[in-house]
């Protein structure tokens, strides 16, 4: 009854990475509240340090292209590990890199670095790590069939 | 089946804007990091902590200025001038004790705790200070251009100075004339000054004397004040052709062609003839002549006749001339006499001479109100009534700050219109008529800038129709707005603007009206303007509700208490009679 062009996976045999599911639930519900409260850091260094107005507008465009980036990321690493397909899998692993590079540059090099912030983009940085492993494995194992 | 994206809410994109200059927020370690720039206190560097995050760059303390204010003396340095490049130091504060002010730039620094930052990569230089409480603090030095310049010069020209004045400026009051030099008014014996207005100098009233064997003249020997002196002297002549009509002394003009001013203090104002009296000449004087072998009308005497009124200086001067003729000849000589007299000035106007100020500066309430007619000073005044009610001609005197009203009868002869009203105008506001107000209870006649003009608003003829009537004035309302100036705890009234204000009806001319009722009142207007009054904190008026339930029932048990003690008896039967019930059941 299905087209003959789509392949369905073999019933019974569930290849979706829990773990993985878990880390992108929690990463979702993560990124929310890290985006709130690094628009509320901004504003809070914006009136009190001396935050040159190009090195701010700078900042929160980047934080813009980071919410951006991780939505991206989050959707297809999802699919692709429910949907247990290989492409969408593979965008998610490759978006991983920038990721963590957006995490890198809000711990070290944008202009004013709380403590607070430091502490945030490192647990941003043990996700990236955490998701990139499983998403390895993940593929692996789909690419065992 | 695949699920959906995570629920979890986006932020939405919000432009981010810095709400205020960094250099605004003041930090107590801005002013540990500011204190340099005090002179006199001695530099207590804060205590520089190794900075926890890498990058930071060392802080310029000691920019160069542009401009040094303190290199006074070029080539050699200045004690504590940080700025002066004469001094050759890189580093002057381990010389100086304390840098003079602006001899550094002002430093802004922007602070927040330091465990609050992770690390910095600002442009801006920053460090680590440790605070007085001995906490660390984390500051960024701004270059605050704010704080080393004045902001936006204004442009000050003839069309906003009276603004800018206004803005800036203070009230002021009418000062008094200055008392230390020149005094205020002639002593015995002080010399006469004299004013010639054509070549507006100011000098004395001379009085030669004879002085030496042959007793010439000595021309600089002044006249003093009420000294009636007389004094000789000889004049020698070596060419009496010549000296006929060039010598001055010779000249009778020369005798009278002055003023003299009434006391000293008219220095300061000499154009003011106020205070200049004319010499009037009261005998015949011709010029001198040269007449063949003769000089004729050459003066021989000269008698001053000068009338005084104490403090109140010279009011009258007149001068007469005694000529004779000399016969030209070598070795010609004149004898001259001059006499001066003083005598008591008869004191025909003394009431308004010795009118007394009404306030000084401001008004004193219930002193009189000073009104002005041709430099003449009187108290405002009112109609007063005789015994059986007909106008007298004693007028009820006007106090400042006291309202008043008063009226009377003023019988009226057969006269034409224009009469009847001028006499009716001149019964009403008095003889002479006001024309100015004084503005301060010390004002001067001969100030005109302390009085304000009364301004009169007369009958309007146009609402009257009828072609045979005559239209008089029966009241006068003078209408004054004053207000008080200067501090508040010490206030002085100033009188604003006055006007008279007439009322009028008219009378037909077939009428023959013997005597019309007069009303002459004045009111005096407050148009001060207070200040915001200081505002409190407001308080907290409250208090515990006794309207509601447990009030309610506790406040009202004690009043019905013998009418409630049956209700909990009511009420156990009832719950008894339901407990068998169900019992029962």
């Amino acid at each position: 009854m299905l087209p003959r062009g789509l392949k369905m996976a073999p019933r019974g045999k569930r290849l979706s990475s829990t773990p993985l599911e878990i880390l992108f639930f929690l990463n979702g519900w993560y990124n929310a509240t890290y985006f709130l409260l690094e628009l509320f850091i901004f504003l809070y260094k914006g009136v009190l340090l001396p935050y040159p107005t190009a090195n701010l507008v700078l900042d929160v465009v980047m934080l813009l292209l980071y919410l951006g980036i991780e939505v991206i990321r989050l959707f297809f690493g999802t699919k692709g590990n429910l949907c247990q397909r290989k492409m969408p899998l593979s965008i998610s692993v490759a978006l991983t890199f920038p990721s963590a590079m957006m995490a890198s540059y809000y711990l070290l090099l944008q202009t004013y670095v709380l403590r607070l912030e430091a502490i945030m983009n490192g647990i941003l940085l043990f996700f990236c790590g955490s998701e990139l492993l499983l998403e390895v494995l993940t593929l692996a194992a789909f690419s065992r069939i | 089946q695949p699920s959906s994206s995570p629920s979890g809410a986006v932020p939405t994109s919000l432009e981010l804007q810095r709400g205020t200059d960094g250099g605004t927020l003041q930090s107590p370690s801005e002013a540990t990091a500011t204190r340099p720039a005090v002179p006199g206190l001695p530099t207590v560097v804060p205590t520089l902590v190794t900075p926890s995050a890498p990058g930071n760059r060392t802080v310029d303390l000691f920019p160069v200025l542009p401009i040094c204010v303190c290199d006074l003396t070029p080539g050699a340095c200045d004690i504590n001038c940080c700025c002066d490049r004469d001094c050759y130091l890189l580093h002057p504060r381990t010389v100086f004790s304390f840098c003079l002010p602006g001899s550094v730039r002002s430093s802004s620094w922007v602070c927040v705790d330091n465990s609050v930052i992770f690390r910095s990569n600002s442009p801006f230089p920053s460090r680590v200070f440790m605070d007085s409480n001995g906490i660390r603090q984390f500051c960024v030095h701004v270059n605050n251009s704010n704080l080393n310049y004045f902001q936006k010069l204004q442009k000050v020209n003839a069309t906003n100075f009276q603004a800018l004045a206004a803005e800036f400026g203070g009230e002021s009051f009418t000062s008094t004339f200055q008392t230390q030099s020149p005094p205020s008014f002639y002593r015995a014996g002080d010399p006469i000054l004299t004013y010639f207005p054509k070549w507006s100098v100011i000098s004395l009233l001379r009085q030669p004397a004879g002085v030496g064997a042959g007793g010439l003249c000595a021309e600089s020997n002044p006249a003093g004040f009420l000294e009636s002196k007389s004094t000789t002297c000889t004049r020698f002549f070596k060419n009496l052709a010549s000296s006929c009509t060039l010598d001055s002394a010779l000249n009778a003009a020369s005798y009278y062609n002055f003023t003299v001013l009434k006391v000293p203090r008219s220095m300061t104002d000499p154009q003011n003839m106020e205070f200049q009296v004319p010499v009037i000449l009261t005998s015949q004087a011709n010029a001198p002549l040269l007449a063949g072998n003769t000089c004729q009308n050459v003066v021989s005497q000269v008698t001053y006749e000068i009338e005084t009124n104490g403090t109140f200086g010279i009011q009258k001067v007149s001068v007469s001339l005694g000529q004779t003729n000399l016969t030209v000849e070598p070795g010609a000589s004149l004898q001259q006499h001059f006499i001066l007299r003083f005598r008591a000035f008869q004191q025909s106007t003394a009431a308004s001479l010795t009118s007394p100020r009404s306030g000084n500066p401001g008004y004193i309430v219930g002193k009189p109100l000073l009104a002005l007619t041709d430099d003449i000073s009187y108290s405002m005044t009112l109609l007063q009534s005789q015994g059986n009610g007909s106008c007298s001609v004693k007028r009820h005197e006007v106090q400042f700050g006291v309202n008043a009203i008063s009226g009377c009868k003023l019988r009226l002869k057969k006269a034409d219109c224009s009469h009847l009203q001028q006499e009716i105008y001149q019964t009403l506001h008095g003889r002479p008529r006001p024309e100015y107000v004084a503005i301060f209870g010390n004002a001067d006649p001969a100030q005109k800038g302390g009085w304000t003009r009364i301004l009169n608003r007369h009958c309007s003829i146009s609402a009257i129709n009828c072609t045979s009537c005559c239209l008089i004035p029966v009241s006068l309302e003078i209408q004054v707005l004053w207000a008080y100036v200067g501090l508040l705890s010490n206030p002085q009234a100033h009188v604003s603007g006055v006007r008279f204000l007439y009322q009028c009806q008219s009378i037909q001319d077939s009428q023959q009206v013997t005597e019309v009722s007069l009303t002459t009142l004045v009111n005096f207007v407050d148009i001060t303007q207070k200040p915001q009054p200081p505002r409190g904190q407001p308080k907290m008026d409250w208090k515990w509700p006794f309207d509601f339930f447990p009030f309610k029932v506790a406040f009202s048990r004690g009043v019905f208490s013998q009418k409630c003690s049956v209700s909990p008896i009511l009420i156990l039967c009832l719950l008894l009679l339901g407990v068998l019930n169900l019992e029962t059941m």
